[in-house]
């Protein structure tokens, strides 16, 4: 088994009684996950660990310190079992750390293949596409089938699609084990049809623009599995894009060795569903909250989004609120911090938490017989003659969710859609075959901001993250599947002197109604556009198309080389 | 052959007993619960177990802690309060899950003596050595020239 998964991705472009099949190649390579250590356990590796020992969950206690990024390498047990079962017999304290040269081999992204033809009219109408997409699970599942199912359905992307078709395949190789990483897949999936997508528009003659915006999916059409979007922005998206990008205007696309580019893509996510979130919000007898709930902060700012959260339907500010950190024995079940869920899922159980913990200070003020407007603290000390006691509020939330038939299709797929592109301009050095961003632009559909700050550097630092896969991250295997690379030395991630020149970031203005406050998720979304984009950009550039990532030097030199 | 090592941990005088193989990231963390500097890519490339040793920067899961006796070790711990480059990337926003902060917190530091006043490309090549995976960059470049401003803000009105 080779290390990097090359096949041929067909494309096939229906021009009234035509049909010209054209040879091309699309794949993703295998990235290592390269999360900052520590595991995030939570209730969902007590029950993996009660099962795998025969024991109670109440006998089991997992709580989660401070820990590193996850990015979704800390997902599924993977080392907390074999820490129990050391512990159990040495009869003693266990720590596993793992060195950087082992976290390569814990879990990496899937590398992925994706054949993918599509039917389109000489105006430019896309009648149908069809996808088959292979996952590389490497020797254990993980959340692979999970990636495979739940993203595999948005595979035709977000355009409106009278006949889709779409085979999704997980599979088991002698490589390492693949799990989610920033996207669950779907940068993968995005990487492939807005190449796709592009080269239809080019090859028509349509602005690539242009092109998207006679064929996107609306408000109210169904997606491919039948359900009807909703709350998903992609159309102001997709403008807000262009704007930001001066699309209307002349680009000067340069002359000499370096020649000058841009691209756009834009890609859509479906959330894993149906998932558990209960919360628990205790308001003390002085006035101060305390939000209880399982979601691990890891540095994306959900303790900060939490206590806004709680802040907000309390009224009071966010920083009487502190969020206890996950711990099996303390705070309630929550399904997993994964898939850009936990704002979503979480917050709106915190905000039902919160909305209770209300409702019983409301009660208390009746039943006391004390105005609307009395303080907190006036209530717990008319009740008990002094500054004691507290109201606890709890809150469940679990979506409404319809599991997909046996031809795939659902009539409620995902509880919100995420929608993020990207737009580059690129420079492209000719004798060399490097790739310069110099502007990097994307726009998301995050719904209402919870926390605007917070939401521009998830949308940025997801997208530099995915620079680095589009442009040199790769895991090189030998022909035995041998990985030649495990270090930073070898492999080679984002730096200061990577970025690109100009990076903007915007969230369009949006509503998810069933979300708390309008919000939804935003951790993956900026990953979704920048690999199609950046080969968008480079093709405008140097008339090169490449199908396989990353977009290096050599690859882009050999291309321009043929 | 465990030796006794003498030297000043963020001011004050300490020895702790070292194999040889030991690294000063370890003793740091083991000996004295410090866990600011961490070893993650473990070959002196990412710049998250930076400790400052005799005023220089070094990588902490390279440097033997055997070679530190006599030296003055410095670790982000120092200090009692927040100084102006931590208030700084608090401010910007420049950290998410934070495991890189602390060497980047210490070079920057660095940079600042050696350079009050740093353009953005001096700033982009002196951290280069500094990785994150979280991607802050563009807010940790923020950071830096805030820092710088209010370093020099403080030694004007001060």
């Amino acid at each position: 088994m080779r290390g990097v998964f090359r096949s041929s991705a067909s494309r096939g472009l229906v021009d009234d009684e035509l049909l010209h099949a054209l040879g091309e190649r699309a794949s993703v390579v295998y990235v290592p996950q390269l999360a900052c250590p520590g595991s995030a356990p939570r209730a969902f590796v007590r029950v993996e660990i009660a099962r795998l020992l025969g024991w109670p969950e109440n006998r089991i206690r997992v709580r989660v310190p401070f820990l590193g990024g996850g990015f979704g390498a800390k997902l599924y047990i993977k080392l907390e079992a074999l820490v129990s079962a050391l512990s159990l017999l040495t009869k003693r304290p266990v720590k596993v750390s793992l060195t950087m040269e082992e976290q390569f081999f814990t879990i990496t992204r899937h590398a992925s293949t994706f054949r993918i033809k599509s039917g389109v009219t000489r105006e430019g109408r896309l009648l149908a596409r069809e996808c088959e997409v292979w996952w590389n699970g490497g020797a254990y599942a993980d959340v692979g089938p999970r990636v495979t199912q739940k993203s595999g359905f948005t595979a035709p992307g977000p355009y409106d699609i009278e006949h889709a078709a779409i085979d999704s395949y997980a599979l088991y190789t002698n490589l390492p084990p693949a799990g989610a990483l920033r996207g669950f897949g779907i940068p993968q999936l995005v990487w492939a049809y807005e190449s796709h997508t592009d080269m239809i528009a080019r090859e028509l003659g349509i602005d690539p623009v242009e092109f998207r915006r006679r064929n996107l999916l609306r408000e109210g059409r169904p997606q491919a599995t039948g359900t009807l979007m909703r709350d998903a922005a992609i159309e102001k998206v997709l403008e807000r894009l262009s704007a930001l990008m001066d699309w209307e205007q002349s680009f000067d696309r340069g002359s000499g060795a370096v020649r000058k580019g841009r691209g756009i893509a834009v890609g859509f996510k479906a959330c894993i569903s149906p998932t558990t979130s209960v919360a628990a919000v205790t308001v003390n007898a002085d006035g101060s909250c305390i939000v209880h709930c399982s979601t691990v902060d890891m540095g994306q700012g959900s303790d900060t989004a939490m206590a806004q959260i709680a802040g907000e339907v309390l009224n009071m500010p966010a920083e009487s609120v502190s969020v206890v950190h996950s711990d099996t024995d303390v705070t309630p079940y929550d399904m997993a911090t994964l898939g850009s869920r936990s704002l979503y899922h979480m917050g709106n159980a915190v905000k039902l938490a919160a909305e209770d913990a209300l409702k019983k200070l409301q009660q208390l003020k009746s039943e006391l017989q004390l105005p609307a407007e009395a303080p907190i603290p006036a209530i717990f000390r008319k009740k008990y003659g002094m500054q004691a006691g507290n109201v606890v509020g709890s809150g469940s939330f679990v979506p409404a969710y319809s599991p997909p038939d046996a031809n795939g299709l659902t009539d409620n797929a995902t509880p919100f859609w995420m929608v993020g592109a990207s737009g580059v301009e690129v420079e492209v050095d000719t004798e060399t075959g490097r790739v310069r961003v110099s502007r990097l632009v994307n726009v998301a559909d995050v719904g209402t901001p919870v926390n605007p700050r917070i939401v521009e550097t998830q949308l940025s630092g997801a997208a530099i993250m995915q620079l680095g896969f589009t442009l040199f991250e790769k895991m090189q295997f030998d022909d035995s599947g041998q990985l030649r690379n495990a270090s930073l030395a070898e492999y080679k991630i984002p730096g200061l002197l990577d970025l690109p020149g100009e990076i903007v970031n915007e969230a369009v203005v949006a509503a998810q109604k069933t979300g708390p406050f309008g919000a939804k998720g935003v951790g993956e979304t900026g990953t979704f556009g920048v690999s199609p984009a950046i080969a968008n950009a480079i093709h405008d550039a140097v008339g090169v198309r490449l199908t396989s990532l990353p977009l290096s030097a050599e690859a882009v030199f050999q291309a321009l080389s043929k | 052959m465990r030796k006794t090592v003498r030297f000043r941990l963020n001011g004050e005088t300490v020895e702790a007993e070292v194999a040889p193989h030991e690294t000063l990231v370890e003793v740091l963390q083991e000996d004295f619960g410090l866990y600011g500097a961490r070893e993650s890519c473990g070959q002196g490339l990412c710049g998250c177990c930076t400790v400052l040793v005799d005023a220089r920067a070094v990588s902490g899961c390279l440097y033997l802690a055997s070679l530190a006796e006599g030296a003055e070790v410095v670790t982000v711990e120092s200090g009692s309060e927040l100084d102006a480059v931590q208030q700084a990337f608090i401010e910007s926003s420049a950290f998410q899950c934070g495991f890189c902060t602390p060497g980047f917190v210490l070079m920057t530091r660095q940079l600042l003596e050696e350079n009050p006043d740093p353009s953005e490309d001096e700033i982009r090549h002196y951290l280069s050595g500094n990785l994150c995976r979280c991607a802050a960059y563009p807010e940790i470049i923020e950071a830096v020239k805030l820092a710088a401003r209010k370093s020099r803000d403080k030694a004007r009105s001060g």
